[in-house]
């Protein structure tokens, strides 16, 4: 088990490296340069343009871009994503702000997603070709095809503007103290446009792992034993089938923040994809280098948790993941 | 160990099973393959409205008349006009025009990409293999809409942007069926008799064992223009995909994003909205339909 735990960490180290080095060509593709972005803009126009000049030196600025990489590295290992071009406020702190209301938005969105699609899923293989098959096979397509955005749009159009049933933007209602019914009322529209996209992927994958387990040897052995179908279906092959869907979840986590830009940005929700989006309208790189570090990063991190759980769950992966 | 499993299930458990399900079977296949060919009917019917867009388009769809601004739908404008008196219907015609090519040259981009290196990753092995696969890894960890829209916004907002970046970004799910393919296809006796005979690297790779594994790379590819249609009218409806005054079903949605036009004009956005459901829904009912017929063994029903 320590020798599985160990190999995952190791193959995620150079994965680690290679999400900061892309983020930051990417980011340097762009006019302006991180490191000097790194020194507060208040503390630069005290000190004035010789010591930026000083500094600058210091920093190694002149230096080869491998080298400027490193020493950029060295400034966010500490914990600094530099300075943000529009407000000077410190980059960190203001994903830091973001990633609360976001985590709660795709929390709850998989939650729902994971409630409704993965029974559907499961039972739509257990009576694969039937009307239920048919049909949610249907939907799913519907639903995943349908652009989020129009999703969001005739959401606030019905429900917010024609209706006036739920506020159309925002976390809390101004003026109001700030009660949990009150964040659930500004959370459904939102969620429901991201469980909606989200729902179909889960139903799909625990449809087809079901269809794998269920033409398994024990299923059949199970069958062949005389035990009931139901009790062949929810003890043996359902638990089995949902320890593949650990790691679709920590797949699908890039599909759903992707997900939560455009949402966000409908329903102003005030996390890291309306931040994202607010950065790369000013053009504020500084801001879009540390939204893409720290959401690709928290993506590998999940992936890794997901990879590490799956192998507590099934043994056979701790055993096969050696020979790949 | 898989072959015995799946013959016992045939034979034995599944059997009870079967019969019950034999009845739907027909019905299912037949309805699905029905929805695959409407997918197909809708999609060539698209194609041919943005080939021919001068002829289909009713008006011009970048002149400008501010006596007929913002009119609802009617027998002159069939979906409206928009807030300069611009024809909604021959913007959606013209706009098909740059959504489905960036959907068609995005995926090309992704498919060559992903396709190349799928194969040297997979027939190759060792070094060559991790090295990809971690590169792999690496890109599949980026919220792609996150890192398209700062793309988008270091090179500037044009078409060909759009269609590279995408491309750029989308290769990693071909790479890794690819190179499953390939690890699956090298060890067969048709590959060591060839590489028997002397048949270098390039040419095994290319003359012998892609096209083996060009079926579920064509799957692949249509479900990946569906999505690659999605992400340019989700930038363009960030204000970052294709730019106005030029037609893109996504940007006509942009303008909904003002709350005036989302109330009071829902003819400017909704047609737009609709129109990208039913494209994406029809292209990703034909990769269906692709799939059952070339290759059944990846398809829903195994």
């Amino acid at each position: 088990m320590s020798q599985f735990v160990l190999r995952r960490v190791l193959i995620a180290v150079p994965v680690l490296i290679g999400v900061t080095l892309l983020a930051y060509l990417l980011v340097n593709l762009a006019p302006g340069d991180p490191v000097t972005a790194m020194i507060d803009p208040a503390t630069r126009a005290e000190l004035g343009q010789e010591w930026v000049e000083q500094r600058r030196e210091q920093l190694g600025l002149n230096d080869p871009p491998l080298v400027r990489y490193l020493l950029w590295l060295q400034q966010v290992a500490q914990g600094n994503l530099g300075y943000s071009l529009v407000g000077g406020q410190p980059v960190a702190e203001q994903i830091g702000a973001r990633i609360g209301p976001t985590a709660l938005l795709m929390g709850t969105a998989l939650l729902l997603g994971g409630v409704i699609g993965i029974p559907l899923g499961i039972l739509s293989a257990i009576r694969q070709h039937s009307i239920l098959d048919y049909l949610t096979t249907v939907a799913g397509f519907l639903t995943v095809s349908t652009p989020s955005f129009f999703l969001g749009l005739s959401l606030v159009y019905l429900f917010a503007i024609r209706w006036r049933a739920f506020p159309s933007s925002g976390m809390r209602t101004l003026g109001e103290p700030e009660t949990a019914t009150d964040l659930a009322h500004h959370m459904i529209l939102p969620v429901t446009v991201l469980a909606l996209a989200h729902t179909p992927l889960l139903m799909r994958y625990a449809r087809s792992t079901m269809l794998e387990v269920l033409r398994q040897d024990y299923v059949t052995t199970a069958r062949a034993k005389g035990l009931r179908e139901r009790i062949v279906m929810i003890g043996h092959a359902f638990r089995n089938a949902l320890i593949p869907l650990i790691t679709v979840v920590g797949l699908s986590l890039p599909e759903l923040l992707s997900g939560a830009v455009i949402t966000e940005t409908i329903f102003q929700w005030p996390g890291m994809g309306m931040l994202a989006v607010r950065a790369v309208n000013a053009r504020d790189y500084p801001l879009i280098l540390g939204t893409i570090l720290v959401t690709a990063t928290l993506v590998l991190l999940s992936n890794l948790a997901a990879d590490l759980l799956y192998g507590v769950a099934d043994p056979r992966i701790r055993v096969s993941a050696r020979r790949r | 160990m898989s072959l015995s499993g799946a013959t016992l299930a045939t034979t034995g458990g599944l059997a009870v099973a079967e019969r019950r399900q034999g009845r739907h079977r027909l019905l299912r296949s037949f309805v699905k393959h029905r929805l695959a060919l409407a997918g197909l009917a809708i999609v060539t019917l698209l194609g041919l409205a943005a080939l021919l867009a001068p002829v289909v388009a009713t008006h011009d769809p970048y002149t400008v008349d501010l006596l007929a601004a913002g009119e609802p739908p009617s027998g002159a404008h069939w979906l409206g006009t928009d807030e300069v008196g611009r024809d909604v219907f021959s913007r959606l015609v013209y706009g098909s025009r740059v959504s489905l090519s960036v959907g068609l040259v995005a995926v090309t981009i992704a498919t060559v990409i992903g396709t190349t290196l799928g194969a040297i990753s997979g027939y190759f092995g060792g070094l060559a293999d991790g090295v990809l696969q971690r590169l792999t890894d690496t890109v599949m960890c980026f919220p792609p809409l996150i890192v398209i829209i700062a793309a988008v916004s270091i090179t500037g907002p044009s078409i060909w942007n759009v269609m590279m970046i995408i491309g750029l970004l989308t290769w990693t799910s071909t790479c890794r069926l690819v190179r499953g393919q390939f690890l699956a296809l090298r060890e067969r006796e048709f590959v060591e008799a060839a590489r028997a005979l002397g048949v270098g690297d390039v040419r095994l790779i290319f003359r012998h064992v892609l096209p083996n594994a060009v079926a579920p790379v064509i799957v692949a590819a249509t479900f990946g223009v569906a999505a690659a249609i999605l992400t340019e009218a989700g930038l363009s409806f960030l204000g970052l995909g294709v730019q106005p005054p030029t037609a893109s079903w996504g940007n006509q949605i942009n303008l909904a994003q003002s709350a005036t036009i989302l109330q009071r004009m829902p003819w400017l956005w909704a047609p737009a909205g609709v129109l990208i459901a039913v494209a994406v829904l029809s292209i990703n009912f034909v990769g269906d339909g692709l799939r059952d017929a070339l290759d059944p063994r990846a398809g829903s029903d195994k």
